[in-house]
């Protein structure tokens, strides 16, 4: 079952949303207010009991037909809402704000209007207590992007890999904008790997809407949203001293324990040994490389490479 | 939380959104709480109850109903309880619901989920919205929940912190806002044994913060001041100027940041900025042999200190 705190608020946003929504399905319904059907009509049945009296015209009325669709009789004092707290506000304007930063189809009166009316709708009037921001992006990469999600051409992109440290350019059927970690991100069938791919708008140099139009195949449907490293990577270890802490504020992990000499081990999973090397080479003395044996000698090889140019 | 006190929770929401008045105490009671035997439970009972309510955001107001006597109190709803009468059309709420859904799993998940759930009876009924945009906000910050809850309720906040140096000390907070960049939470607040503003990383945060005290200890920072802080974090000023020797075609983000390029034989060599030489040094470190640092000399070193400790090698004579 839901949490306490979190069920009155929703019994209290339940009512007056069934009220507007006459007839509405108890799947649709549940699946809404992101509960199962069963917690629903508990939900429903505890509504039941509750008024501002005990008798029968006092208490809240809700009749569910034989074709599951649910009906307010007579919903007493709770036919409105109550106005937004201030974690609903919050939680609303971040994402408001959020999505006014990114290029993309979003309708710019429709955030500015809908913000002006979240404000109206709040029960104390406060300024913003979180601000989230997004990485600004090139305008041109940006509106290109947004053009081609919304006529479904595709583009050519300059991508600069930054793990490789190179510049490709390849052909791409735009699916959806991700924003993730204050960043922003096209999804998208690429042709020359012939797999969806992610892409971060700062790091494409120029995109080009191309007369053609896309065509991913129908299995490219948007990919589960993942962490950075995939599940199917190797594993690799390292020994992390305090001031190698940083990995672990910046890449998922899969596990972590304490290791000797202070150290901490964590262990993660990467598809790509370049950039586990280039991992190991940033991390200098502040953590080291245990596993795999592969890439500790592709590491020390690539350290000393380094290091001859500072011999001259 | 049992069924029987969320429906008296309820209950008593509908007893106060029903009357016109102020109800005393004492009808409250009669109405709500005959199960319990005395005065005292009572009292217990309904003291939780109203500081539960509000905390979920049911503006409750205690009022005094005889002038003359103080303990004489009544309690309504504050006036402006519902919510008013706007109204949103389909693509209003279709960017509330993309909106709302930037929390899919974050700490304010089912805070949206409600506030959208809301403002839906007041429009249009949408379904999906179909805009091909998903943003998320990341809070897998264990620390966000209370922290929002003590800056909400200007409650003194007391944390221990590692610094980069992974020294870790106790602070004092007066928490004003949090700010993201780059997914990375940072919390504002004016550090009370500093005595000045101070920004904090929440992954940097040891253990659980605790708030201290009673709420509203200090006046709201205004907007102007947590824009500022972000502002701040975004503009990154660069104090340093790094002249680096880079191979043809390669270490193109560095490339990409530099403020000027001297085109050589060998290599390139450009001009990049940046503030912290422990971190500029990891980032050229991880280049390999494909940059060199000619200036300045502690740049230079750090880089080759890193590049001593994981290679097999000797020093650089």
């Amino acid at each position: 079952m839901t949490s306490a705190p979190e069920r009155v608020p929703r019994l209290l946003a339940l009512l007056p949303w069934l009220v507007a929504n006459p007839g509405v399905g108890v799947a649709d319904a549940a699946s809404h207010f992101a509960v199962s059907e069963r917690e629903l009509l508990a939900d429903i049945t505890l509504l039941t009991m509750t008024g501002p009296g005990q008798y029968g015209g006092d208490l809240v009325d809700v009749q569910i037909d034989v074709s599951d669709q649910i009906y307010v009789q007579d919903p007493q004092s709770l036919a409105r809402p109550l106005r937004l707290t201030t974690d609903e506000a919050t939680a609303l304007l971040v994402g408001l704000r959020l999505l006014g930063q990114v290029p993309g189809i979003i309708d710019r009166a429709a955030l500015v209007s809908a913000e002006a009316k979240l404000n109206e709708a709040v029960l104390e009037r406060s300024d913003p207590k979180v601000i989230v921001s997004v990485s600004a992006v090139d305008e041109a990469v940006g509106h290109a992007v947004e053009s081609a999600l919304a006529s479904g051409h595709v583009l050519h992109l300059t991508y600069l890999g930054a793990t490789r440290d190179e510049i490709t350019k390849r052909k791409v059927d735009p699916l959806r904008l991700l924003v993730l970690e204050g960043r922003s991100y096209l999804e998208g069938w690429c042709h020359s790997a012939a797999a969806v791919r992610t892409f971060r708008l700062d790091r494409i140099l120029a995109a080009e809407i191309l007369a053609e139009v896309a065509a991913p195949p129908s299995a490219a449907g948007p990919e589960p949203i993942a962490g950075r490293l995939a599940p199917e990577g190797e594993l690799v270890t390292f020994a992390l001293l305090p001031a190698g802490t940083w990995v672990l504020e910046q890449i998922p992990y899969e596990a972590l324990e304490p290791g000797p000499g202070g150290t901490q081990v964590v262990t993660l999973r990467a598809t790509e040994d370049v950039w586990v090397l280039r991992l190991a080479l940033a991390l200098g003395g502040d953590g080291t490389l245990l596993a795999p044996q592969r890439i500790i000698q592709l590491v020390q090889s690539a350290a000393n490479v380094a290091l001859s140019n500072y011999h001259n | 939380m049992s069924a029987r006190r969320t429906e008296r929770l309820l209950n008593l929401v509908f007893v106060l959104t029903n009357s016109q008045r102020a109800l005393p105490k004492s009808r409250l009671r009669e109405l709500l709480y005959q199960e319990s035997a005395s005065a005292e439970a009572f009292e217990r009972m309904f003291e939780r109850d109203k500081e539960e309510l509000r905390g979920m955001g049911v503006p409750i107001e205690t009022v005094s109903l005889d002038p003359l006597a103080d303990d004489d109190l009544g309690y309504r709803l504050a006036k402006n309880w519902q919510l008013p009468d706007i109204s949103f059309d389909v693509s209003e709420l279709a960017v509330l619901a993309v909106a709302a859904a930037a929390w899919n799993d974050g700490c304010l998940a089912p805070a949206a989920t409600t506030a959208l759930r809301k403002l839906e009876t007041a429009g249009d009924r949408s379904s999906d919205s179909g805009l091909p945009v998903v943003p998320r906000v990341a809070t897998a910050d264990p620390a966000f929940a209370a922290i929002l809850a003590a800056i909400n309720n200007r409650r003194e906040l007391h944390f221990d912190y590692r610094r980069a140096d992974a020294d870790v000390s106790s602070r004092r907070l007066h928490p004003f806002g949090l700010v993201q960049r780059h997914g990375r939470w940072y919390l504002v607040g004016l550090d009370l044994d500093k005595g000045e503003d101070r920004v904090f990383r929440l992954s940097r945060m040891v253990g659980e913060p605790r708030a201290i005290g009673v709420a509203g200890v200090f006046a709201t920072s205004p907007a102007v001041q947590l824009e500022r802080f972000a502002e701040d974090l975004n503009a990154e000023p660069h104090s340093e100027i790094a002249t680096l020797l880079v191979a043809p075609q390669l270490c193109q983000e560095l490339r990409r940041k530099a403020v000027a390029i001297r085109v050589g034989k060998a290599g390139d060599e450009i001009d990049v900025g940046y503030r912290d030489v422990r971190s500029f040094s990891a980032s050229l470190a991880s280049f390999g042999g494909a940059v060199t640092v000619m200036a300045p000399a502690a740049l230079r070193d750090a880089v080759v200190a890193r590049l001593v400790a994981v290679g097999a090698g000797t020093e650089p004579t």
